[in-house]
């Protein structure tokens, strides 16, 4: 009853004319920044961040927060339309929801992405208001060991996924976990594979190679064929999900749901992480796993939903403990700060105000993204109509900017184009791009995790197995193995024929 | 546009990446190995350098004594493809020194002659217009600092 009264006070500091305002402007830039490749929600978070300066702190945050979800319902967006992930957890929308545009169902694959986005982030939403302080202690069990278990699974949840061989595949994983330690190591700075160049300080950067990868390579795979790339005149019908996509879709989402809330509580990699358990689980219980890779609605469908359902357990580590678990909550808590306010365990004493207007903001702003988002489905997908030849200028101005935005270094254009011809020739051979990019964003937080937890336990290798949590992440990680291994002794294939004309691989 | 078997191409991509893993292995012997209890910037590495030889070494014996029922031809690149990457590579070494319109007029304008029937000075000013609305969306609407030129 408590929490009811206090949501329903919420709802009053919400629904506020001036707060209300500043959540559809949080939502509506977030929506924006999330479909321009590499602006992100960080960028779109640092824009906006001194504009709350001077604002009561409740509407700064509302806003920001907007700005926070609003740029994951963006980042499936150019995923979806151009093959570009607009941010890391799109990367698995890539695969099946550009195939859909290609074949002139990008309404469908938009639509089904934005309903699945609010479903997700409403039953996200609803998780941190009643589960925030236990959320909260269970994150604080989520140690090094069990984090480098919980990726070794994820790793090796990727080599079933694909659809490349499992050779080609783990040839990936283990490229882009080595791209992964260029820059500084996070612990002594020993500059590593820099070849004495200050720009490769910070690493290759992950959206010059995911651009490059993605979007990159497939401007050039058009380029084979360019005079046949035909512009997609998409009709008012096509937009449209048919009955059966919706029906497809419901299972995808309620388990994307549930998948997103579950590994919505490991710190910093939980949309990736459960954008891709998601795919995976969709391809292992669907009735026709070899399709895909090639345009299934289930697999735009649960990803997507994960993906959001995980955003409201990113914050529960900032609102509960005062910890901000990934880049962006960390702006949202410079936010707090400038106000005075500290976000941890006394925030819901201290400042209910705040973390109930919140809560509910975040209802109402994701009511408005899904109607936001909707009807821009119809002028998204009309962008597909263009030209090719003016499309691809169009199209790599956009990369440039974003990829040049992200730090201000010129290298990261070079990165950017360097990637876009090895993802291309990757491609051309049937090697599996998506999971070398998964592999370098999970690289860095492997390592961390793994040196960590034998720092902990002096050596110890057990500290890798020793909580439950560990166990559990393990033993799924064992049996994938041994099943796959089986499988490929015995010569049957788990994963669909790789004979394919699908250009993803 | 070159033409290579699919078996060629999967052979070089497997000895690229051998030598890659070669490359990390030499590399990461001068990085501090640290003490097993507390591992250096140099095991992680190293690590992966073995690993990665090994797989590609396996991949590589895959593909040399696996069957391929068909020898696949896959034609690679064209002049749109190498000119592109090019222009973009290109774009990083110019981009702070001649500034965002300058450079993204050029960019815009080679592309267009590239791509498209348009006639070169439809190209020029059509790409100059381009540049001058990204460069106003990016930088006055987003906050994008975009550089202009070095003698401004």
């Amino acid at each position: 009853m408590d929490t009811i009264r206090h949501l329903l006070d919420g709802f009053q500091i919400a629904l506020t004319l001036m707060n209300l305002f500043y959540c559809f402007i949080g939502v509506l830039w977030g929506t924006i920044v999330g479909v321009l490749p590499g602006i992100g929600p960080m960028g779109g978070l640092a824009i906006l961040l001194p504009m709350t300066f001077k604002m009561e702190p409740t509407s700064g945050i509302i806003m920001l927060a907007g700005i926070f979800y609003g740029a994951m319902y963006g980042g499936s967006t150019t995923s979806i339309l151009l093959n570009i992930p607009g941010e890391a957890a799109s990367v698995v929308t890539c695969i099946d929801g550009y195939q859909m545009a290609r074949k002139g169902r990008a309404g469908p694959a938009l639509v089904v992405s934005a309903l699945g986005s609010f479903v997700g982030g409403t039953l996200s939403i609803v998780a941190l208001m009643l589960f925030a302080p236990p959320l909260a202690k269970v994150m604080l069990k989520i140690g090094p060991g069990e984090e480098f278990s919980l990726m070794l699974l994820a790793l090796i949840v990727m080599s079933f996924v694909s659809r490349a061989p499992m050779l080609k595949t783990l040839t990936m994983i283990l490229l882009g976990l080595l791209f992964a330690t260029v820059g500084m190591d996070p612990f002594t700075a020993h500059p590593r594979f820099t070849f004495g160049y200050t720009g490769f300080a910070e690493g290759l950067g992950f959206i010059s190679m995911a651009i490059g990868l993605f979007g990159i390579s497939e401007i050039l795979i058009n380029f084979e064929e360019i005079a046949s790339v035909e512009a997609l005149k998409p009709t008012l019908k096509s937009l449209l999900p048919r009955w059966k996509d919706l029906k497809d879709s419901a299972g995808a989402v309620g388990r994307g749901s549930l998948i997103g809330l579950v590994f919505g509580f490991i710190p910093g990699a939980a949309h990736i992480i459960s954008a891709f358990v998601s795919y995976a689980v969709e391809k292992k219980i669907s009735k026709h796993p070899e399709e895909f890779g090639t345009g299934r609605i289930e697999a735009v469908a649960g990803p997507e939903t994960a993906n959001n359902a995980a955003t409201g357990s990113a914050l529960v580590p900032l609102l509960v403990l005062g910890i901000p678990a990934i880049p962006s909550t960390a702006l949202l808590m410079s936010a707090l700060l400038v106000h005075n306010i500290n976000p941890g365990p006394q925030l819901i004493q201290n400042h209910p105000d705040i973390f109930w207007g919140l809560i509910a903001s975040m209802y109402v702003g994701n009511c408005m993204l899904v109607f936001l988002n909707l009807p821009l489905v119809g002028i998204f997908v009309n962008f597909l109509r263009i030209p090719y030849s003016y499309l691809a200028p169009t199209i790599l101005v956009i990369c440039i900017v974003g990829v040049y935005g992200v730090s201000f270094n010129t290298i990261d254009i070079a990165v950017m184009g360097i990637f876009g011809i090895i993802g291309y020739l990757l491609r051309k051979f049937r090697f599996d791009v998506s999971t070398l990019i998964l592999a370098v964003v999970l690289g860095d937080r492997i390592e961390m995790s793994f040196r960590r937890a034998l720092t902990i336990s002096e050596g110890s290798l057990l500290i890798l197995i020793k909580s439950s949590f560990s166990k559990v992440f393990v033993i799924a990680a064992l049996l994938i193995l041994i099943l796959q291994t089986i499988a490929w002794l015995s010569g049957f294939r788990i994963r669909g024929e790789t004979g394919s004309s699908n250009t993803q691989n | 546009m070159w033409k290579s078997t699919e078996r060629k191409g999967e052979l070089v991509i497997s000895g690229i990446t051998f030598c890659v893993g070669f490359v990390g292995i030499l590399m990461s012997r001068d990085m501090p190995k640290g003490e097993y209890s507390v591992p250096g910037p140099g095991v992680f590495p190293a690590l992966l350098g073995i690993l990665l030889c090994g797989v590609s070494l396996a991949l590589t014996v895959q593909i040399l004594f696996g069957h391929k029922p068909e020898k696949k031809v896959v034609a690679i690149g064209n002049r749109y493809i190498w000119a592109t990457t090019a222009a973009i590579i290109g774009i990083s070494f110019f981009f702070e020194r001649l500034g965002f319109i300058l450079v993204m007029a050029f960019f815009v304008g080679f592309l267009l002659r590239l791509l498209s029937n348009l006639r070169w000075i439809a190209c020029i000013l059509w790409a100059f217009v381009a540049a001058i609305a990204a460069y106003g969306f990016f930088h006055f609407l987003l906050g994008v600092q975009l550089p202009s030129a070095r003698w401004f």
